[in-house]
């Protein structure tokens, strides 16, 4: 395994970040559903390892303290709620005087009519629990509990529903190419 | 070594639910990294999650940027810094070998000023005021990064989300207020900049602002507000009907005719707490004005005069009530 050199520490945080960036934002965006919050994240997380000037003895150490790191931060900012909060909050402002309130469903209106159906297609239960995680957010676990399901089930369900959507979209995109 | 992660299509799914620990984040990564086949078939389900839409990573250079912002005003950074000026010592070299000498960076003020200053309100509105002597009053989930001593020769501050600017006179030095795509200009007036998803919203109260981008520019007077389609790439001008959407400022709200969902649309905004409607309120309307008003008090004689009730839990509101003919 690859041993680190003690020393410049500011070249070695630099080469992490530009090392790590893209998975961490992936990784966080996943969680907290929103571009800006996942940058956000992944700066707070780097910003409190510059703080601490914490050393690492391998490479595989820093990966999976910023992942940690990240997840953490991720469950807390979704734990309170903040960014669903302000996620609806945008979706409902719809500049100054001329307030519009949405549907829960707003974004399954906005949705091409080919996933829409695609969507719909889908069997009653897949359907339900995919709606339930893609567009209400909420976690694996508490579908289960509000199903009386397994998070086994639930992962089955979820696989099911986005292969038959890989399907769709990929066909779909296929014909405007 | 732990035991190897198996990478298959549950697990990228899991993963783009949200649901992977950082072990398997950890694998997935390697994982895309490890072939070409690899990262099309990630690419292929990640779309799939989008509907076709997958979202782009920002540039790790334009966040690495960022970041020095951030740790510039932290103490014990000088490498970091010293770091980020190499370039402007490398562009000023010529400067330091005639003119000879050190008093350049304390004497000549920069171009652009660095925003060494970030306030991020999640909560609670939040103000500051500015070295110039301008006072910002920041909205919920907003943040502002501006300059240390604005002595540059623009005042510019940058913009995520929502602010009211009472912006101090200087006809020499102009204010800026950046957001990603589009600009605000001012020498000296009030006005309140809200970017959402679609738009970024200028309102002007007083004096006289010029918002532009790189191919437009329009100029709002007080009682305009103007407006970037961030689909369209477009400025828009139109009358300023109210002023509830700045109440985070002014504390006054008006209400004309306004719709149950209206009304607590606006509440929501105001004091940042969330409503959930009983199905049947559609037709009820309301008209009132508030000022200085506690939004207990506001629902309190809102719900009385439609004949309603409601209930705080936390920080959602939950109003009943048999609707309205």
């Amino acid at each position: 395994m690859e041993k680190l050199e003690k020393g410049d520490f500011t070249k070695f945080y630099k080469d992490t970040f530009n090392a790590f960036f893209d998975g961490l934002h992936r990784y966080a965006f996943t969680i907290v559903k929103d571009k800006d919050s996942a940058s956000d994240a992944v700066q707070s997380i780097f910003v409190k390892w510059w703080e601490s000037q914490k050393h690492f003895e391998t490479y595989d150490e820093v990966k999976s303290y910023l992942y940690t790191a990240v997840y953490r931060h991720c469950l807390n900012v979704v734990r309170n709620d903040k960014i669903r909060g302000a996620h609806k909050e945008n979706y409902k402002y719809v500049m100054g005087s001329n307030l519009v309130v949405q549907d829960e469903n707003v974004e399954l209106e906005q949705l091409d009519n080919k996933i829409r159906t695609s969507i719909e297609e889908l069997p009653h239960q897949c359907r339900i629990i995919f709606m339930k995680s893609r567009f209400e957010n909420k976690r694996y676990s508490e579908i289960a509990e509000e199903m009386n399901l397994s998070v086994k089930t639930i992962e089955v369900q979820m696989s099911k529903a986005l292969k038959v959507l890989r399907e769709k979209i990929k066909g779909y995109s296929d014909s405007i190419y | 070594m732990k035991d190897r992660i198996l990478v298959d299509d549950e697990l990228l799914i899991k993963f783009f639910a949200g649901e992977a620990t950082p072990e398997e984040a950890i694998a997935i990564s390697a994982w895309i990294e490890l072939s070409k086949e690899n990262k099309s078939i990630y690419a292929e389900l990640e779309s799939a999650w989008h509907f076709g839409n997958a979202p782009s990573t920002p540039s790790s250079e334009e966040e690495w940027e960022k970041l020095q912002s951030v740790l510039v005003k932290q103490k014990g950074v000088t490498k970091l810094i010293s770091l980020r000026f190499s370039y402007r010592i490398a562009a000023t070299i010529l400067l330091f070998l005639t003119a000879g000498l050190v008093a350049y960076y304390f004497t000549t003020p920069v171009a652009v000023e660095e925003l060494a200053h970030k306030k991020r309100t999640l909560k609670e509105v939040a103000s500051v005021t500015l070295a110039d002597g301008t006072s910002v009053i920041i909205n919920r989930n907003s943040t502002l990064q501006w300059p240390q001593n604005m002595n540059g020769e623009k005042r510019e501050v940058h913009l995520e989300g929502e602010a009211f600017f009472d912006v101090a006179h200087n006809p020499e030095k102009p204010f800026i207020v950046t957001t990603n795509e589009v600009h605000v200009k001012v020498l000296g007036t009030a006005f309140n900049v809200a970017n959402t998803d679609t738009a970024t919203v200028t309102e002007v109260i007083r004096g006289k602002v010029m918002m532009y981008t790189e191919n437009e520019e329009i100029v709002i007077e007080a009682g305009m507000m103007g407006i970037y389609n961030r689909a369209a790439k477009t400025l828009q001008l139109t009358k300023l009907s109210h002023q509830n959407s700045i109440a985070y400022v002014t504390h006054s709200l008006v209400f004309e005719g306004a719709t149950v969902k209206e009304v607590c649309l606006q509440l929501s905004k105001t004091y940042g707490v969330k409503f959930v409607l009983a199905d049947k309120l559609e037709n009820c309307t309301f008209t009132s004005e508030y000022h200085n008003k506690s939004l207990k008090f506001i629902l309190d004689v809102f719900t009385e005069s439609l004949n309603l009730t409601y209930e705080i839990k936390d920080d959602t509101v939950y109003v009943f009530g048999e609707g309205c003919l």
